[in-house]
């Protein structure tokens, strides 16, 4: 380890990972009826890469894990896009503009871009699981060479539920970059596919002997995507699946995010499904 | 090695000396049927007399490290700080040191480190004891350990006939204790060692006769067994009469979850760790409904594997020190030895 990586490592070691940082609430951006972007600016830069998380607390409510949705090179701010599903995110989701919350982060592995470097990629996300994925599109993107096809495939129940809609012309417009939509139900002036996002992955080229594909949505997606893809000659190994469990200190310590022998928050959150396969309810 | 030898009266008048000088002391004491950790202010430790109990006491250890709640931060501005203050520990066993290598391991090891654990542990000189006679729930000795402590300890205490302890040091912070108080300790004879080991050697027979005459205990070997066995049916038998109310988890030395719990008060909102029980409906499930263990056998399972395969897989140990608190505190009579026993039957 060169002194420098040693001295970070230290100084994280010596700080006390269970406080948040004051962030204020920049912007919301309503995404769909249920899910909103909000741009967070802490008081102190928390330098993350893409697919590590951060924890978001509202003061004296709670605290929920996000990873975020951003581009990892802004590190004064950054965003997450979150579902309004529980107590903590019902809250978040009545804020307005200039409200406090506290921030942790950041927190577990992110993805190995080195991994994919020179590779095809799949891209694979479901609902507001194409959060994180915005993120590691993003990151692909700010060094676009290194990745000379990227394959997305992305599903929601109807068109209103699609997240980021403003940025899938930009996208489209990338030499090498495939976006693929999909969603659940027929609507009205939708002319894309139909059907659940699996069924995207009979209609797009793939390369599955070299192609790693990294997923994530809601857990009954991750598992029907996983399986198609092994079907599909995708190897386990090369299948990256950010795994939801229930993260809360994110440090390794306070035991409920058990996988096997790995805690979600520390050893994950993302994981290649070779690596969680032999484990109990790791869909549920 | 050295080993000394220190009277009862010259010992209890150390720690008192200690105290006056703000240590905190922490000893069993014995109220009503049961050893319980107390704060035993100076002035009254030759009152106690050091008797320590016959084995470990009721309350884990534990909870003088990591506190049932303990606050770990606030919202902005001044962050909680490490307690500063120095403690002694006297009377501490061989399964309470075993299980401090198991919550070391999750709060000081890997990237991140719990400064408020670290603070108590740097802070607390550890005395550790034998035990003398081990209750009916006792089975360390099917568990990797022994009645005696080996390693862990600052100081370890062997009773002698007389009145006297036999010490043994096991880090540097022990020996310059008997340095400073070289007074009150004398190098022990070859006689006072050959009690310490027939002694302890009696007490781990003893031990051991109990356990096999028990018959919980197949001889096998036991980090890994829940491995190849999870969907064996004795997860849901048992499982049938737990009512979820935590105990075990509490009263288990080893047991490291907890939550953090955010608290609005007049001056601001403060951040806990508190403790929290893999028994609990909700334990690990999350925000979108979600929950791997939503079947209470998955979560009887979950604390068979954290303890027997989980901790061998991360750390090279068991978490299961044979203590038996988790059996004297279940209310729906749930017998450790007797899920192990029908697991490997």
């Amino acid at each position: 380890m060169s002194s420098a990586a040693e001295a970070a490592e230290k100084s994280v070691r010596c700080a006390n990972p269970y406080r948040p940082v004051r962030a204020v609430v920049e912007e919301i951006i309503e995404e769909t009826p249920n899910i909103k972007t909000f741009r967070l600016k802490p008081d102190e830069p928390i330098r993350w890469v893409t697919g590590q998380f951060v924890e978001v607390a509202v003061p004296g409510l709670g605290e929920a894990p996000f990873t975020p949705s951003s581009n990892q090179k802004d590190t004064e701010r950054f965003e997450v896009t979150i579902m309004k599903a529980g107590l903590v995110t019902g809250r978040l989701h009545g804020l307005s503009r200039g409200a406090e919350l506290g921030v942790r982060g950041p927190l577990g592995r992110g993805y190995p871009l080195e991994k994919f470097e020179g590779r095809p990629l799949l891209i694979l996300g479901g609902g507001v699981g194409f959060a994180p994925l915005r993120s590691l599109i993003y990151a692909l993107l700010n060094e676009k060479e290194r990745f000379p096809r990227i394959v997305v495939c992305y599903g929601a129940r109807t068109p209103a539920d699609l997240v980021f809609k403003r940025m899938y012309d930009e996208w489209s417009k990338v030499p090498g970059f495939e976006l693929n939509l999909s969603v659940d139900r027929e609507a009205p002036g939708w002319s894309g596919n139909v059907g659940v996002v699996t069924t995207l992955l009979d209609k797009v080229r793939l390369e599955p002997d070299r192609m790693p594909a990294v997923v994530c949505g809601p857990p009954i997606m991750m598992k029907f995507g996983t399986l198609k893809l092994l079907e599909l000659g995708f190897k386990p190994d090369s299948i990256y699946l950010s795994m939801e469990k229930n993260m809360s200190c994110g440090v390794g310590k306070c035991g409920h995010c058990r996988i096997g022998p790995y805690f979600a928050c520390k050893d994950g959150p993302v994981f290649t499904y070779e690596q969680v396969k032999p484990y109990r309810n790791i869909w549920d | 090695m050295p080993l000394f030898t220190v009277a009862r009266a010259a010992l209890a008048e150390v720690l008192a000396s200690v105290g006056r000088k703000g240590s905190a002391l922490y000893l069993p004491v014995l109220a009503g049927e049961r050893w319980v950790w107390r704060r035993v202010e100076p002035g009254s430790v030759a009152a106690v007399s050091l008797e320590l109990g016959p084995a470990r006491a009721t309350e884990p250890v534990k909870s003088l490290f990591f506190p049932p709640r303990g606050e770990v931060s606030r919202f902005f501005g001044q962050d909680a700080a490490p307690d500063p203050t120095e403690r002694v520990v006297v009377g501490a066993r061989a399964c309470d040191l075993a299980a401090l290598r198991n919550s070391d391991f999750i709060f000081l090891e890997g990237s991140f480190k719990d400064g408020f654990y670290a603070a108590r542990r740097e802070r607390t000189l550890v005395i550790s004891a034998d035990c003398s006679s081990p209750y009916e729930v006792c089975f360390c000795t099917a568990v990797e350990g022994k009645p005696h402590p080996e390693k862990g300890f600052d100081l370890n205490l062997s009773a002698l006939g007389g009145g006297s302890f036999l010490v043994e040091t096991g880090s540097e912070r022990g020996e310059k204790f008997v340095a400073e108080h070289k007074g009150a300790f004398r190098e022990a004879s070859d006689a006072q060692r050959a009690e310490r080991e027939k002694a302890r050697a009696a007490v781990a027979s003893a031990l051991e006769k109990k356990v096999a005459a028990q018959g919980f205990f197949h001889g096998k070997g036991l980090r890994r067994v829940t491995r190849g066995r999870e969907e064996h049916a004795v997860w849901a038998k048992r499982a049938e009469s737990c009512v979820e109310c935590g105990a075990c988890n509490f009263v288990c030395p080893t047991c490291h979850c907890f939550y953090l719990l955010d608290v609005q008060e007049r001056e601001g909102v403060r951040r806990f760790a508190q403790w929290d029980s893999c028994l609990f409906p909700k334990f690990a499930r999350v925000a979108g409904g979600a929950n791997p263990r939503a079947r209470r056998a998955e979560r009887l399972l979950n604390r068979f594997e954290k303890k027997f395969t989980f901790f061998p897989e991360v750390m090279d140990a068991l978490a299961c020190t044979g203590c038996g608190r988790c059996i004297e505190a279940c209310a729906g009579k749930i017998d450790l030895r007797q899920v192990l026993e029908e697991l490997t039957r």
